[in-house]
């Protein structure tokens, strides 16, 4: 891809495009919002090409830089100079804006902390690995494996709750 | 309806109706096309990205900067005798005297980082004339040539230790991309990211590794890689290897061990991977005749061959100097920061040395 983007983005983007939009989404919230950013990790990414070393792994590159957009757009729409681990997912829209089909993952974001719908919908939507999305998000994965767990059981709880005909 | 069967069934409907991403990747190459404007240097970048994360201060002491709190009362304090070389007493610091300001790890880095900007060369062997227990003039050039390697350990402990900022960001380096930047006074700058796939705790020993780059303040990128082992004793070792030129085997591999000293750690220097020098540093508590302590230094220096080496006692002596016995000698070399630099005077001799280094 170094050679000539042109030829192997495409393949590049759809192997990696899902991954990409639903950690954006996991933070920002609205999916209009989250297609720009993709757009502009993508864009940045491949106007970085060159600083991408041999030994560096494209994709980590690719999501830190997208989580990194993601927490500077919040950063910029609540006008916060600095925002720790802990206030960050209180910056993200209560709303959750998300054209599904059905509307259930609406209703999943509603049910979920922030955290665990991150987790569920990277490893989910997005499918990563509990080790990916440790890596980026620097939580352990017994952590990360712990929440998705509980996740399922909130799910499992409320979405019943609500008619289990929903599943 | 059992939870693993929930699940499937949830997640099979989760996926099958999940939003279709509009963006392609024609879009995004049109955008690239549109959007080829100059684009911002590293430095830039990192100015614009790194932004301070206070929170970070416990992963930072759980990864790097160690809790070792140095004994850093001291000040001109009880005079030791002119024999003080010889005669002092030494201890461990048992207990913590002052709020630690930074970490083992942090002031290694601090310690050996100036010497990245002088030269690495082997040193030459001191020149002591042994019938006064003076140094010639050539001994002291000879001398202060091998302690300056050495110097910024001693300044950083005994004289401006401070604290390097810890911040997260996206950090662009010549070697890599790291989530973690430490700043230090002198502008250098330490980027690590943290290897998780090698951290393991058995429950009594708990193993991390980390790799980046250290970067002068002039922007010369190093690539350095290392590794914290923390025993359930306590113990700590920390290894941390800097690279000058690796194909050549020329790096600097610095080792804390706690096991030979609560503040205990060498550097050693290799040039086409053979040993061309070794320090190490020791910080103890030296005793004076009326039961007080101050903090001392002990800087022990060998060239790889053995062929010789230097051993050097060093306190405090005001705010900005430093005195530094050397063995056999019975008056100590006085060493004076200031703007100008590093004024070395012993006796009729000084010597200046400048430059950024003079951290």
């Amino acid at each position: 891809m170094k050679k000539d983007p042109n030829v192997s983005f495409g393949r590049f983007y759809d192997l990696t495009k899902k991954r990409t939009f639903y950690l954006i989404l996991s933070y920002v919230r609205r999916s209009e919002v989250a297609e720009d950013l993709l757009q502009e990790t993508y864009v940045s990414f491949l106007g970085s090409l060159d600083k991408v070393s041999v030994r560096l792994n494209p994709l980590s590159y690719l999501m830190t830089s997208a989580r990194n957009k993601a927490i500077d757009y919040l950063r910029k729409e609540h006008q916060v100079a600095t925002v720790d681990e802990e206030t960050l997912d209180s910056l993200g829209s209560s709303d959750f804006v998300y054209e599904d089909s059905t509307g259930l993952l609406r209703r999943i974001a509603s049910l979920l902390t922030p955290l665990e719908f991150r987790t569920y919908a990277l490893h989910v939507l997005g499918e990563m690995t509990f080790k990916e999305i440790g890596k980026l998000l620097h939580r352990p994965v017994g952590t990360l494996t712990y929440t998705y767990q509980m996740a399922i059981a909130k799910l499992q709880k409320g979405l019943t709750e609500d008619g289990e005909r929903r599943i | 309806m059992a939870k693993d069967e929930f699940e499937e069934k949830l997640n099979a409907k989760v996926t099958s109706s999940s939003y279709e991403v509009k963006t392609s990747a024609s879009d995004v190459l049109r955008a690239a096309e549109a959007a080829k404007a100059p684009k911002k240097g590293f430095w830039a970048s990192k100015a614009a990205k790194g932004w301070f994360f206070g929170a970070l201060a416990a992963v930072a002491v759980s990864v790097v900067v160690l809790a070792i709190c140095l004994p850093l009362a001291g000040g001109s304090g009880e005079t030791l005798g002119s024999d003080g070389f010889v005669s002092v007493d030494v201890e461990e610091p048992t207990e913590p005297i002052l709020e630690a300001k930074t970490g083992a790890l942090s002031y290694e880095l601090a310690s050996i980082m100036p010497s990245l900007e002088t030269d690495s060369s082997v040193k030459s062997a001191p020149v002591l004339s042994k019938k006064d227990g003076s140094l010639s003039s050539s001994a002291f050039a000879a001398t202060i040539g091998v302690y300056d390697t050495m110097q910024s350990a001693a300044k950083e402990a005994l004289v401006s230790l401070s604290s390097p900022d810890l911040s997260q960001g996206d950090y662009l380096g010549a070697f890599g991309e790291y989530p973690y930047c430490l700043t230090f006074a002198s502008g250098m700058r330490f980027y690590f990211d943290l290897d998780a796939e090698a951290a393991a705790d058995s429950g009594v020993r708990k193993d991390r590794a980390f790799s980046g780059e250290v970067v002068t303040a002039a922007n010369v990128a190093y690539e350095a890689s290392g590794s914290r082992l923390v025993r359930a004793t306590g113990a700590r070792d920390i290894t941390l290897t800097v690279y000058f030129d690796k194909a050549a085997g020329n790096y600097y591999s610095l080792e804390q061990n706690t096991t030979k000293g609560s503040f205990y750690f060498s550097v050693s220097s290799y040039v086409s991977s053979s040993l061309a020098y070794r320090y190490t540093v020791h910080l103890v508590k030296a005793k004076a005749n009326s039961g007080s302590s101050r903090p001392m230094l002990q800087l022990l220096y060998a060239e790889g061959r053995g062929a010789s080496s230097y051993s050097f006692r060093v306190f405090r002596a005001d705010d900005a100097s430093l005195s530094i016995y050397l063995s056999g000698l019975s008056d100590p070399i006085t060493l004076l920061y200031s703007e100008a630099g590093r004024r070395y005077s012993y006796g009729d001799y000084s010597s200046t040395r400048n430059g950024s280094s003079n951290n």
